[in-house]
């Protein structure tokens, strides 16, 4: 069973955020998510559960998501305060005229890559045989990304991708799309055994589970940073409470799965920079990769899409 | 005997496919004998998912019922609303429901608006054809009658035009309430974020996570629902129409 989340419970954790005196009343903010209440959000529950949050003045409503889930455009039609997106979709979805800045990004790198059955020796995307059918969101940016870098036009076949593994299970040369917190583990709790081919790997890494908040900029904006970024720490600290939370919002999450997702999302958490930074050169990196591929007009900057409210 | 066929195509049709089930692997094609016992196990969930998913058809076909009839009588008032009108009915028929859902979500949010929407939307247009050809499909020397007595055009829909079009209105719901449930799961599998809970939603998450039995389960209780809601719009159709229409006793 899946409840809207108002989470705004109180603690005496200390994280060092900014407290606001007792008495003043609370920022509502409602967090539109990309996807269902899983481990990829960990760090926005425990910001609710742990009372980071209301500690620096906001009620937090979490409102899950689900396939294709347009955040931005809730962000952007006012139906949210706060969004979840990536880095990628965010630039895209800026040229179309949807007024949203990037300020925290859980995922230091991108959650997606391709899955392919082990016992074939795939390790890279290069190692792909030619002739393979891809199973992918046909159209997206890194569908196109992969088919621009390894010039696979009519080398291999993308199909679209349903979110099933049914067939990947069945299929020991099967290939396919998949995120770290998702099909990996959904494939190895069936008995496969997966390997999991990194965007990083092929040159595509835009930040994910990206918080974006209006544009410009409200007061609030490097308050609520500052809890999400707490909120974050506390959860890779000791990530029990918001599991629990999470399990009790998703029906579909078990506790051997959820183990399973928080391990393997671990590393690309904090990646090489660490926990919630944003650089100017990897946000460069994604723009003229869309730019490449066409999806943003040439000339395109990233100079107003993002803002390190943090460091 | 004739009673039983529909029971033997059943048996048949079970048999086949358990048959076909033992080439495959559970996870593509699970039997039946595997898909009763995954939806037992998730029956509590199941019915829940059901009621709300059965309020959003209800609901949408609700909205479409009472939007037919209010062009549908429009159209017959003012053949020039019809003649401006009719064609963009038409349109919204071919739109691609599943395509608009993400819109909806954006307007409406998540949760039980989008799936009432999309039910409404397909089911409205196969209400308002039903309904605008029964009203119109008055007898002509009914019609003369009424003229000659100079009646109001309020009177000659209530006691003339209306009574004519109920045989036609029934045909149309039975489709209409097939139509509601598909819209309405359609709206859930991309309007809902789990709450409440819904058919479409739940059977997009159990065949995401690969539970492709429980995935049948709920695709099977969605077709009851509709079969349920079929049923209940025939008895309804014969009980006023076997007392005010000599159409509903066939």
């Amino acid at each position: 069973m899946m409840l809207l989340m108002l989470l705004a419970c109180g603690s005496s954790n200390d994280d060092g955020s900014t407290a606001v005196d007792p008495g003043t009343e609370l920022q509502e903010i409602r967090l539109a998510l990309n996807w269902f209440p899983e481990p990829e959000f960990g760090g926005f529950y425990e910001g609710a559960l742990g009372g980071h949050y209301e500690r620096a003045g906001f009620k937090v409503e979490i409102i899950p998501g689900g396939p294709g889930a347009p955040t931005l455009e809730l962000l952007g039609s006012g139906k949210a305060e706060a969004a979840i997106s990536a880095a990628d979709d965010l630039l895209i979805k800026r040229s179309k005229g949807i007024r949203a800045i990037g300020v925290y990004p859980a995922f230091q790198n991108s959650p997606q890559g391709l899955l392919a059955h082990a016992v074939t020796g795939i390790e890279t995307a290069g190692d792909i045989p030619t002739g393979s059918t891809i199973s992918i969101e046909v159209g997206s940016p890194f569908q196109q990304h992969l088919w621009a870098t390894y010039s696979w036009e009519g080398q291999m076949e993308a199909v679209p991708y349903a979110g099933l593994v049914g067939s990947f299970m069945t299929d020991e040369s099967s290939i396919q799309q998949a995120y770290i917190t998702s099909e990996p583990c959904i494939v190895r709790s069936k008995g496969g055994s997966p390997v999991f081919l990194e965007a990083r790997s092929t040159g595509w890494n835009p930040y994910g589970s990206l918080l974006a908040l209006p544009d410009p900029l409200p007061q609030w904006a490097p308050a609520f940073v500052e809890a999400t970024h707490a909120g974050w720490e506390a959860y890779l600290a000791n990530p029990e409470k918001a599991n629990k939370a999470m399990l009790d919002a998703n029906d579909q999450l078990t506790p051997e799965l959820m183990d399973c997702i928080v391990d393997a999302q671990k590393p690309f958490l904090t990646g090489e920079d660490g926990l919630g930074k944003m650089t100017e050169a990897r946000w460069t990196s994604v723009n003229d990769h869309l730019v490449a591929l066409g999806l943003l007009p040439e000339g395109s900057s990233t100079e107003t899409a993002w803002k390190d409210l943090l460091h | 005997m004739k009673r039983l066929y529909p029971l033997i195509a059943a048996l048949l049709g079970l048999a086949g496919w358990t048959l076909l089930a033992q080439r495959y692997e559970a996870i593509i094609l699970p039997s039946p004998n595997e898909v009763f016992r995954a939806g037992h196990g998730i029956f509590g969930e199941l019915l829940v998912a059901t009621g709300w998913t059965a309020a959003a058809a209800l609901t949408g076909l609700g909205i479409g019922l009472l939007l037919a009839c209010t062009f549908a009588v429009l159209f017959v008032r003012f053949r020039w609303l019809e003649l401006a009108l009719y064609p963009y009915a038409v349109v919204l028929q071919t739109l691609p429901v599943i395509a608009i859902a993400p819109l909806l979500v954006i307007w409406l949010g998540y949760g039980l608006g989008v799936s009432c929407a999309t039910a409404a939307l397909v089911c409205f247009f196969p209400l308002l054809t039903s309904l605008h050809l029964g009203l119109t499909s008055t007898p002509s020397d009914g019609v003369a009658l009424f003229q000659l007595q100079n009646a109001s055009f309020r009177d000659m829909l209530l006691k003339l035009r209306i009574p004519y079009a109920l045989p036609y209105l029934f045909t149309g719901l039975r489709s209409g309430v097939g139509l509601a449930v598909i819209g309405a799961v359609v709206g859930e599998f991309v309007g809902s974020n789990g709450s409440p809970p819904s058919l479409g939603y739940l059977t997009m998450r159990k065949l995401r996570s690969a539970d492709t039995a429980e995935g049948f389960a709920l695709i099977i209780a969605s077709g009851l629902l509709a079969l349920t809601l079929f049923l209940i719009v025939r008895l309804l159709e014969r009980r006023v129409l076997s007392s005010w229409h000599t159409g509903g006793a066939s």
